[in-house]
């Protein structure tokens, strides 16, 4: 069952009792979420039916397809940024038209996973969120366990399948937008020929870049739902409870993102 | 009404459907871009064995003629030395004075392999032959082995000190020269360029030197201490301090030539600080590129 | 008689406070039974131990003399089936409009081909007079429109058995009277077993066939709504003050 009783602990009289009762909250949720994206990838097998398919490509379109707007731009300047930087330092050695490379390789395996990860948690993770907080707070969750609709299969899944591939698909296309930016510095300012910049961007990158960055977005994915879900099934006390329940989302998808993404790079890369 | 709602949801479906689909499509695309798969046109295989590879790498182009005909793809090590086996777009028409060696691309690295295919005269090979690399072309070892050859042949042939005089009076031109004296100066302005340009490459290698100090840019990650380019720049390093040495302890015959103490000061320091950083980079080289990354980003 | 549904002796402590102490009562089959009592009084949490929402600290509690509190997930899903309940809010799903809210339940939990969800869906939509909204988001009818579309919901599928927390808290008095004839319609016309909770007395004396009154954590009356009105206990009293009944008022209402 989703949906628990209201918890009540008497208030802790010394330090290392709260300190405790912190660790063990922690653990518990830690438990918790686990057991939700084991629940809700046991659920995957449902994903093919025709309304769970109708669910899937509606949040796929939620969380990224609308999502687009706000990475291209993101991605863009990103791109841009890193091209001006390392465009201007190689230009002291005249090596400007390495900057292909350089923007490449930092979005393929870092940038592009890392930024539409934290634009997807904030924008998409947060609205998940608020979105299963509201209606815990407003007993929808209850309503639904009442009528034996599983509420894991009914809002977790569809949200688990379309981040699982919508991830992916974003980073791919914010590392492009990103490449695409930098190109477009290194031509306008860097003075380097837009066959050059490709060349020398598609010649350095390796496909196990390529791959390892969508491996993480993935992971981001997964992450920033499980984590969205299991705030907001945990949500208490009306209104005030939605906001906090979203912003702990958030603060926790960032700081699993980057634990993750530093334990992949550090698995992959070694 | 419901019409309605169900061309919302159509439209819905078919825009994530574009977009998955176009997506796809560009991952497909770069996945045969970066594997540099040759997967249309024609296919020539061909096989080299290197004593040493110089840190030549899967992937890496081969090129004949200044021209990129193939890939390396893969690299086995064996008992009589490491085998590469290319991979190549062009049929190669191999004769017996063939050469086969790696050579580094840039400053910062990355290898290719060039390919002589020998001279028109001489006789073809059987195409299935397995070709014998060379030693990997150093230019500055080289430099130190042709510098100490020179110092040995003068010494022992007692040389010395005739040539030192003769050293003397073209220094004294040479020193003319440089301040621009007379209508000789003018004359061996040719000289004047060569040694501004020896000026120009020492002042910049010292500029490099201290940038990478700083790990400023990508530089420092690409710098990182386990890539091949480290390992290339302490053996670059190496080579030109024993360059350096050389040149020292034959006093006058290449030094007294240049003979511009304030130059060849600079080559000892900027050589001393590519080393230092080099040590350095071992120990800060993570924490440089991730900061480097991050303010790069942001 | 069996009761359908048996408090025996529940206890109930949360945040270290006895909202339930020690509550027994039997609800009977066909009554319409009406808990009141002031805010926080326990009311919603009665109703919530009746599917396992909560579960008790101690007693039990029995639907048609099954002990539900230690059912394992199966039976408690079986049970859960005889049940319909109408939340307080209506608690609709934000994204689906009214109709798709009412046949959710078909939907997902039958194999009825379309045409017949529809056709249940517009009778059920017509019995709590929504015909005409079922094309309307929950975010764009009023409250008392969204908990009559609840109770559309919580009947579809012909339940025993229902449960309605606080039906006419936060309406104006014309709507809450439209949503006590509908109570009093769902018991008379499909037979239902209704429990409401309610703090509104006007409601209970004139739709309950049964009337308990939860005070600090345990029943301090229950009497049939005339014997309810000349009860001798206090707060029953203080409770009646409050919401100006007199005995005569409502017996003249009901005998209307």
């Amino acid at each position: 069952m989703i949906t628990r009783e209201p918890e009540y602990f008497p208030p802790s009289l010394n330090m290392l009792g709260r300190i405790g009762r912190r660790a063990l909250f922690g653990c518990r949720a830690a438990g918790r979420a686990g057991v939700l994206l084991a629940r809700a990838v046991a659920c995957l097998r449902y994903a093919f039916s025709a309304r769970s398919r109708h669910e899937i490509v509606m949040q796929m379109y939620v969380s990224g397809v609308r999502s687009l707007g706000v990475i291209t731009v993101v991605a863009v300047f990103t791109g841009m940024i890193l091209s001006l930087q390392t465009g201007l330092q190689l230009r002291r050695f005249h090596q400007e038209v390495n900057i292909g490379a350089a923007v490449m390789v930092s979005m393929l395996r870092e940038m592009g996973p890392f930024m539409t990860a934290l634009i997807l948690a904030a924008c998409v993770g947060s609205a998940m969120a608020a979105r299963l907080a509201t209606m815990t707070v407003s007993e929808e969750i209850e309503a639904l366990e009442l009528m034996s609709i599983d509420p894991v299969r009914f809002l977790v899944m569809p949200r688990l399948a379309a981040m699982a591939v919508m991830t992916p698909v974003l980073t791919f296309y914010a590392s492009i937008m990103g490449v695409l930016g930098g190109g477009l510095v290194g031509v306008t300012q860097l003075d380097v020929a837009w066959s050059a910049y490709f060349y020398n961007a598609t010649r350095y990158a390796a496909v196990k870049d390529l791959y390892v960055g969508l491996l993480k977005a993935l992971l981001f994915g997964i992450i920033i739902t499980i984590v969205s879900c299991h705030a907001g099934f945990g949500a208490t006390q009306g209104a005030q409870g939605v906001g906090y329940a979203t912003r702990r989302a958030v603060i926790t998808a960032f700081l699993l993102i980057l634990v993750a993404g530093y334990i992949v790079t550090r698995l992959l890369y070694e | 009404m419901r019409r309605d709602w169900i061309v919302r949801e159509l439209t819905t479906e078919i825009v994530v459907g574009v977009v998955m689909v176009m997506v796809l499509f560009g991952l497909g695309y770069f996945t045969i871009i970066l594997s540099r798969e040759t997967w249309f046109g024609e296919k020539h295989e061909l096989e080299v064995v290197f004593s040493h590879t110089m840190g030549l790498r899967d992937g890496d182009s081969v090129v004949v003629r200044g021209m990129e005909v193939g890939r390396v793809r893969g690299l086995r090590l064996r008992p009589d030395g490491v085998h590469a086996h290319l991979l190549l777009q062009y049929p190669l028409h191999i004769r017996e004075d063939y050469s086969a060696a790696v050579v580094a691309s840039s400053v910062l690295g990355g290898r290719y392999l060039e390919i002589y295919e020998g001279s028109p005269e001489r006789p073809l090979l059987p195409p299935d032959t397995v070709l014998r690399g060379e030693k990997p072309y150093d230019l500055v070892a080289d430099a130190a082995e042709l510098v100490g050859a020179i110092k040995k042949g003068i010494i022992e042939e007692g040389v010395l000190d005739s040539l030192k005089e003769a050293v003397d009076l073209f220094h004294d031109t040479a020193r003319r020269v440089g301040e621009g004296k007379g209508t000789l100066g003018r004359i061996l302005s040719e000289d004047e360029e060569v040694y501004e340009e020896m000026t120009a490459m020492v002042r910049s290698l010292r500029v490099l030197t201290e940038r990478l100090e700083k790990g400023e840019g990508v530089v420092g990650q690409l710098l990182a201490e386990k890539s091949p380019v480290y390992g290339d720049l302490a053996a670059a390093a190496a080579s030109l301090r024993r360059t350096a040495e050389q040149i020292e302890k034959s006093e006058g015959v290449v030094g007294r030539l240049i003979r511009d103490d304030g130059l060849y000061r600079e080559l000892e320091q900027a050589i001393r600080e590519l080393r230092a950083w080099i040590d350095d980079s071992r120990e800060t080289s993570p924490v440089v590129s991730f900061t480097s990354i991050l303010f790069g980003a942001f | 008689m069996r009761a359908l549904i048996e408090f025996d002796n529940v206890t109930k402590v949360l945040a270290g406070q006895a909202v339930l102490d020690g509550v027994s009562f039997r609800v009977r089959r066909g009554e319409v039974f009406v808990i009141v009592g002031p805010s926080g009084a326990g009311k919603s949490v009665t109703l919530k131990h009746m599917v396992r929402l909560m579960t008790p600290d101690a007693g039990r509690v029995l639907v048609d003399g099954e002990d539900i509190t230690e059912l394992p997930e199966a039976g408690l899903r079986r049970v859960r089936e005889r049940f319909g309940y109408l939340f307080q809010s209506g608690a609709l799903l934000a994204w689906l409009n009214v109709a798709e809210n009412v046949a959710l339940p078909l939907r997902e939990k039958t194999r009825e081909d379309e045409a017949e969800i529809e056709r249940r869906v517009a009778e059920a939509l017509r019995l709590v007079d929504l015909e005409e909204h079922g094309g309307k988001l929950p975010a764009e009818i009023s409250g008392g429109m969204r908990k009559r579309a609840g109770l559309a919901r919580a009947i579809i599928r012909n339940p025993e058995i229902v449960l309605y927390d606080e039906p006419t808290s936060g309406l104006d008095p014309v709507s809450s009277r439209t949503i006590d004839r509908l109570i009093a319609r769902a018991g008379r016309d499909l037979g239902v077993t209704s429990v409401v909770v309610t703090h509104d007395l006007h409601s209970a004396l004139s739709i309950g066939t049964m009337v308990a009154m939860l005070y600090g954590g345990t029943i301090v009356e229950m009497a049939s709504p005339r014997e309810f009105m000349q009860s001798e206990n206090e707060e029953v009293q203080a409770f009646l003050r409050s919401q100006f009944i007199t005995a005569e008022g409502v017996w003249e209402r009901n005998a209307r």
